[in-house]
């Protein structure tokens, strides 16, 4: 299974566990070191500081995976495509290269989302709580 | 820090820039792994430019951290884009120093972890900017080393910013 961990300061990673028990003990390692000043890599005095945990996703796949194929329903497609073609056109003209710009960015698996919420448009299975929540 | 760009990465533009292929196109993402193989300098144990990733250990092979025993170990996301938020490339700069200059780009940070124990293989030498989210398998784009082996226990996370520099 995949985990999203989002860290206070904005920071996200994936992160893949066999449980969510391995999931939220490493991340609860990790908070507790923040919570004391350690650093992110123990072994590298010089490395970032830890960094608070504030929410953890699960997924069944890598987040990522979600558009990998870059095949899309052609519904979509069409939707998106048209949304596009109406907001990029200039009267009768419309700029290839930005058009093509945005159907490029549909398969794009991210989202710009807030410093706290999931980085991607896969939809999480559940949120994990520890001891940072 | 030492940098090599992968033939996929040139082969990019020439067939996808240059020609318009609709076969040789970049990913949906790109994403980045961490691989115990040594960048070198194109010794006979280091990266070379048609380097591939295998779980067989040998030569121009690169192997990636995690495969046996994740830990935590997962590739990280960098979205196509620029500037857009979340994790992407930042905006390009052009510097004219005849030597040392080049057009450059740099990612945003990812973080890897947290680890949940030692993933096995571990120690990871490089950083390798790929495709696709299962280990060892994908294009590799373009590969730097992280400066000194990082070995990951529990709790542990990593922090890499890419750099892509171009003459």
């Amino acid at each position: 299974m995949y985990y999203e961990l989002i860290f206070e300061d904005g920071s996200h990673s994936v992160a893949c566990y066999d449980s969510d028990e391995e999931a939220v003990s490493a991340s609860e390692a990790h908070h507790a070191r923040a919570m004391e000043g350690g650093r992110s890599l123990e072994s590298e005095p010089n490395s970032p500081p830890a960094i608070r945990v504030a929410k953890m996703l699960k997924y069944e796949d890598h987040p990522q995976d979600l558009t990998q194929s870059q095949a899309l329903p052609v519904g979509e497609v069409k939707k998106s495509f048209d949304a596009a073609l109406k907001e990029l056109s200039q009267g009768d003209l419309v700029s290839i290269p930005e058009l093509t710009a945005v159907v490029r960015d549909m398969t794009n698996p991210m989202v710009v989302s807030g410093a706290h919420e999931s980085n991607y448009k896969a939809e999480e299975l559940e949120e994990l709580k520890g001891a940072w929540a | 820090m030492a940098v090599l760009a992968f033939q996929r990465l040139s082969q990019l533009v020439t067939d996808y820039v240059l020609g318009n292929s609709g076969t040789i196109v970049p990913p949906a993402s790109w994403t980045m792994g961490l691989a115990t193989t040594n960048v070198g300098s194109g010794g006979g144990t280091d990266y070379a430019r048609d380097s591939v990733w295998s779980v067989t250990v040998a030569t121009t092979n690169i192997n990636e951290i995690g495969t046996t025993t994740a830990a935590g170990y997962a590739r990280q996301t960098i979205a196509k884009s620029i500037n857009q938020g979340g994790i992407d490339w930042g905006t390009s700069t052009f510097d004219v120093t005849f030597a040392t200059g080049g057009q450059s780009s740099a990612a945003d940070q990812v973080t890897f972890g947290a680890f949940s124990g030692a993933p096995s293989p571990n120690g990871a030498n490089s950083w390798v900017i790929t495709d696709g989210s299962t280990l060892n398998a994908g294009f590799p784009y373009m590969t730097g080393d992280t400066a000194a082996t990082r070995t990951f226990a529990n709790g542990d996370t990593e922090k890499v910013t890419a750099t892509l520099k171009a003459g």
